[in-house]
């Protein structure tokens, strides 16, 4: 131990008198430790932090799914209490639903999304609170009025006042108590401020609904999370309830035959389709690391040639191989540690950049934060950095300290070290190269992603989410305001057009129904019952989005009536299922037969990348809901619109509180946010790592030259032209870059596999990107090689051959 | 074997063959010698007849590519690197031409490296460097580094570095090439002074006015001892 100590006393010392190599070494250690360490705290945090729930591999998300196209849905309360009392694979299930609500306690109403939960979904969840206590099916009653508030909006909205637990507030503007607040880093669901405990056995059902809502079939609403009984995996829990589906749909054949239900772990529903993309990521910054760490492996070597005098002498002394390793690699920890230690201030920076970049489809972005875990990470990652890249130099150096170093100073042959580090920058080559690869690929897909036409015009267009409280608003009141507000707006000189909808453009809800056709589309038998999605809409909707009518007409008011059966389809609906042509006329069946009236365009619904689906506008009057989106096009700017909603809401509902207003160019960029995110921090990563690469050819080439000085000048000596040497150098450092770029291209054609499911209608081994690929690297490598090459080429001989 | 047992080294037909793509050349082409405790060696040679690889052999620097060689009676031509590092640190004392002394080092480091590398406890060591220092006359600069010292401060601090584990002999390879006359002559005082202290010493030199210094001077031509003379003590 005396003798590391020794090693690295001698160590830092002889560190500390090579300044610049320090900083250098230290700066590239630190960015490359920092960038990876922040990235991994983003990868644990949404990835491998275990959820804040008890046992949470128990937990599973149960859906509902329609017969025919087996589409995952919510389900109802008659299926939910089924489900509750005869899956066996289940331990408990509990129901929840989403709502908007002003919340408040003795100031301004604020808008926070919260679930309205059953008694038992935190006993399912494992849950406790952190202040107070949650509810529990054992101690609280469904309709006792209980919340219990997430931390974030405890701070926010409460000031941290731990004397509001036991206090009661008003959300939208009913009394309830609250009961606790949750720790920090409980989030279900991500966006949810409280949970308020549901007046019934189930959640309220977001449409009035006639005679019992526990019988209640047709109208799937509510979310479910279920803990399965002990020992039994989600498979077994699937078949069990494939089981159950086909009981209910022999018990109920009008709501529930062909039904089934889909399982998956609250884990994979949570994080979702992020994985892959964060492993890119992780990936990338890991791949910049490496070819840091190269750049420092390679600046140790040549700083170990530098001392191959000092490291002759303490072998001479009696320092074994081993001893001298130990020394070299001492001082490559120390360093490391320096990196590595000043890396965890660069991920503290790095980490809080990272944070308002992420796109908010990130799940968990509350668990990110660098914790002990991550400064762990950040050490783990410094030693072995300085262990891996220290032991090369370190091996080379202890094994060829010779005696010839101690007489010529180190000018012998270093061609051992030279190979080493020809096949480090080879290696950086390469590996910019996959990076450049991945970003020019990923920049393709965006570019592409950017140019699809979403079938409407987003520009001009705002939207505002409309919820209003169903104890002031029954079923007729609601079509009425969404009629008048809609008005209102037509007539304001600002505004062009103004409609509201159901599901929200570009927001992840939807409304589908089981119809039937007047005729089947070709090949499918009579009685065929396709699942649809179906939206709700005011007249003024189409002409609000700018989605043009191809066939027929919009609605108009006497589509309003309960008796009237118009309906409008859009062009995929019109194709796919009823066989394209002229299909004005033609009948849909559901809740009773409907005319098509109207064909509009196909326009995106939620994702720029997926195409259309048929779907089938209903008036809103048919279809009503206490929530849809207000969407209103103005022709004097997004402010003016603005203006324009909050006068028309405040003259319709004065005393209601609504959320901002959203263009609708952002609710579509927000599409795209996770591509363009994923896109230009991969790309950041590439530009990056091509500039280490460039500075590791620039640093070999430059010591090569260096070390030929003598060659050259005795070549020059005997009537080699200056320009015949600086072709030989360029000729060196571009044959390493082709290498390179050979090696790199083959990796990117195998990484491009795992890239592909990211990319949007682009091939991950596109020939146009990866030939700009190739000419950008020649480039940068020529460059690189470029200073060097003319430093060669204005070696005086004289003086070099004079030099000793 | 008798001899070796008695000779502190002994080397026997000891060749050294490099060997590059297109050339082999023979550096040294069996040599026999014996040298004894207390002697004073001068090897002497035009340059490229082989003392500087000898004197890698002798110093455990580099092995032979055949032959034996004997060290205070341990047969060490074949040792692995590691056990010859071990030997090396605490049979041979080198003094170099360019003294080679750690220019991050103070001289006390410099001087109390090897007995580091020899894992010696803190107190001797303190002990054995003081004394090593005061005997070449340069405690009062333990606290200099390299480069503060003149040449012939740096080679007295190397001769104290060499000497301070009290090897079995000390391998001088041109001690004087570096100093200028006055330097070079304490150097070899410093040597003479000691070897009459019982010191073992071979030296490296093609001067000889300095290989007149020692007792014995062995001449190498092409990697042969081709003459090996005994001073008269008169």
């Amino acid at each position: 131990m005396t003798g590391v100590l020794d090693d690295l006393r001698h160590g830092v010392r002889a560190l500390a008198r090579a300044p610049g190599f320090c900083a250098l070494a230290i700066a590239t250690l630190a960015l490359g430790i920092g960038a990876t360490s922040a990235m991994f705290s983003v990868v644990y945090g949404v990835l491998l932090r275990p959820l804040p729930f008890t046992a949470p591999e128990s937990l599973v998300r149960v859906w509902h799914t329609a017969a025919g196209n087996g589409q995952r849905g919510a389900l109802s309360p008659a299926v939910y209490l089924d489900m509750q009392r005869e899956a066996r694979s289940l331990q408990a299930a509990a129901g929840y639903t989403s709502v908007r609500a002003a919340v408040s306690a003795d100031g301004d109403p604020v808008r926070l999304i919260g679930l309205e939960v059953t008694a038992n979904f935190f006993d399912v969840l494992g849950a406790q609170a952190a202040i107070g206590r949650v509810f529990s099916a054992a101690s609280d009653r469904p309709g006792d009025a209980l919340v219990v508030l997430a931390d974030g909006a405890w701070r926010q909205q409460f000031g941290a006042d731990a004397s509001i637990v036991g206090r009661t507030i008003r959300i939208d503007g009913q009394a309830y108590q609250v009961a606790g607040i949750m720790p920090r880093d409980f989030a279900y669901s991500e966006t949810a401020r409280f949970w308020r405990l549901a007046p019934q056995v189930v959640p309220t059902s977001p449409m009035q609904v006639e005679g019992d809502l526990l019988t209640l079939r047709g109208l799937g609403y509510m979310d479910v999370v279920a803990r399965m009984a002990p020992g039994i995996t989600t498979s077994q829990a699937a078949a069990d309830l494939r089981v159950l589906a086909a009981t209910l749909g022999a018990r109920h054949p009008d709501d529930d035959a062909g039904r089934g239900f889909e399982v998956e772990p609250v884990y994979s529903t949570i994080v979702g389709n992020v994985r892959q993309s964060l492993l890119v990521l992780f990936g990338a910054v890991g791949a910049v690391l490496l070819i840091a760490c190269t750049n420092i492996a390679s600046l140790l070597l040549a700083r170990a040639v530098g001392r191959r005098r000092e490291l002759a002498v303490r072998r001479a002394l009696g320092a074994g191989p081993w001893r001298i390793g130990r020394q070299l690699l001492v001082e490559s920890v120390a360093l490391a540690a320096a990196g590595g230690a000043l890396g965890v201030v660069v991920a503290s920076w790095a980490l809080d950049a990272l944070r308002t970049l992420l796109p908010a489809s990130i799940p968990r972005l509350g668990a990110i934060q660098l914790d002990a875990t991550a400064v762990a990470f950040a050490a783990g990652v410094s030693l072995f950095v300085g262990l891996a890249f220290g032991t090369a130099p370190a091996w080379t150096s202890a094994a060829s300290a010779s005696f010839e170093a101690l007489r010529d100073g180190g000018r012998t042959s270093t061609g051992g070290r030279q190979r080493l580090r020809r096949g480090l920058v080879v290696g950086q080559v390469a590996l910019a190269a996959v990076l450049l690869a991945a970003a020019g690929v990923l920049g393709a897909s965006l570019a592409r992603l950017q140019q699809v036409d979403v079938g409407f015009r987003p520009e001009g267009v705002v939207t505002q989410q409309i919820a209003l409280p169903q104890s002031r608003f029954d079923r007729a009141a609601q079509a009425r305001f969404y009629q008048s507000i809609t008005e209102r707006l037509a007539a304001d000189p600002r505004v062009v057009a103004a409609g509201t909808v159901f599901p929200a453009p570009f927001v992840s809800s939807q409304a589908s129904a089981t119809i039937r056709l007047d005729r089947p589309a070709p090949g499918d038998p009579p009685d065929r019952e396709y699942t649809v999605r179906l939206g709700s809409i005011t007249p003024g909707f189409f002409a609000a989005m700018g989605i043009p009518m191809l066939a027929g007409r919009s609605f108009v008011p006497t589509d309003f009536p309960d008796t009237a059966q118009a309906i409008i389809v859009n062009q995929a609906f019109a194709t796919r299922l009823l066989g394209g042509g002229d299909v004005i006329g033609r009948t849909l069946n559901f809740d009773g037969p409907y005319q098509v009236v109207g064909v509009v365009a196909d326009a995106r619904a939620a994702r720029v990348d997926q195409a259309a689906e048929p779907i089938a506008y209903l008036p809103h009057t048919h279809l009503t809901l206490p929530f849809v989106r207000l969407v209103v096009r103005g022709h004097a700017g997004d402010a003016a619109t603005r203006e324009a909603m909050a006068a028309a809401l405040r003259a319709e509902a004065p005393d209601l509180a609504f959320d901002a207003p959203e263009t609708l160019t952002a609710l579509v960029a927000g599409s795209t946010a996770e591509p363009r995110f994923r896109s230009g921090l991969v790309a950041g990563f590439a530009a990056v790592a091509l500039g280490l690469a460039a500075l590791g050819l620039y640093g070999l080439v430059s010591y090569s030259v260096m070390g030929r000085t003598r060659e050259i000048a005795t070549r020059l000596a005997l009537g080699a032209t200056p320009a015949s040497m600086r072709a030989g150098v360029l000729r060196e450092g571009l044959t390493l870059t082709v290498v390179g770029l050979l090696v790199g291209l083959g990796a990117a054609l195998a990484f491009g596999r795992v890239l592909q499911s990211l990319l949007y209608e682009t091939a991950a081994s596109d020939p146009r990107v990866l030939g700009v690929l190739a000419l950008v690297m020649l480039a940068v490598g020529a460059l690189a090689c470029y200073l060097p090459a003319r430093r060669a080429m204005h070696i005086d001989p004289v003086i070099a051959l004079r030099a000793d | 074997m008798s001899e070796s047992t008695q000779s502190l080294i002994h080397l026997d037909g000891i060749k050294k063959v490099f060997l590059t793509d297109e050339v082999e050349t023979h550096a040294l082409s069996g040599i026999h010698m014996d040298i004894q405790r207390g002697e004073y060696v001068a090897i002497s040679g035009p340059s490229g007849c082989g003392k500087s690889t000898l004197l890698a052999i002798l110093g455990l620097l580099d092995s032979p590519s055949d032959g034996k060689y004997w060290l205070n009676g341990q047969e060490v031509a074949d040792l692995p690197m590691s056990q010859r590092a071990r030997v090396r640190n605490r049979e041979i004392g080198f003094i170099f031409q360019s003294f080679n002394l750690i220019g991050d080092l103070t001289v006390y480091e410099n001087v109390e490296l090897p007995l580091i590398y020899r894992g010696m406890k803190t107190n001797e060591r303190r002990e054995r460097v003081n004394a090593a220092l005061e005997r070449v006359g340069m405690a009062h600069r333990a606290k200099h580094l390299p480069s503060q010292l003149s040449g012939g401060q740096q080679q007295r601090v190397a001769v104290a570095r060499a000497v301070a584990g009290q090897p079995s002999i000390l391998l001088a390879d041109e001690p004087t090439g570096n100093l200028d006359s006055k330097n070079g002559e304490a150097v070899m005082d410093l040597l003479r002074e000691l070897h009459r202290g019982g010191a073992t010493i071979c030296m490296v030199t093609h001067d000889p006015r300095y290989a007149a210094h020692a007792d014995r001077s062995i001449h190498l031509f092409d990697g042969r001892v081709v003459e090996d003379n005994v001073a008269s003590l008169a």
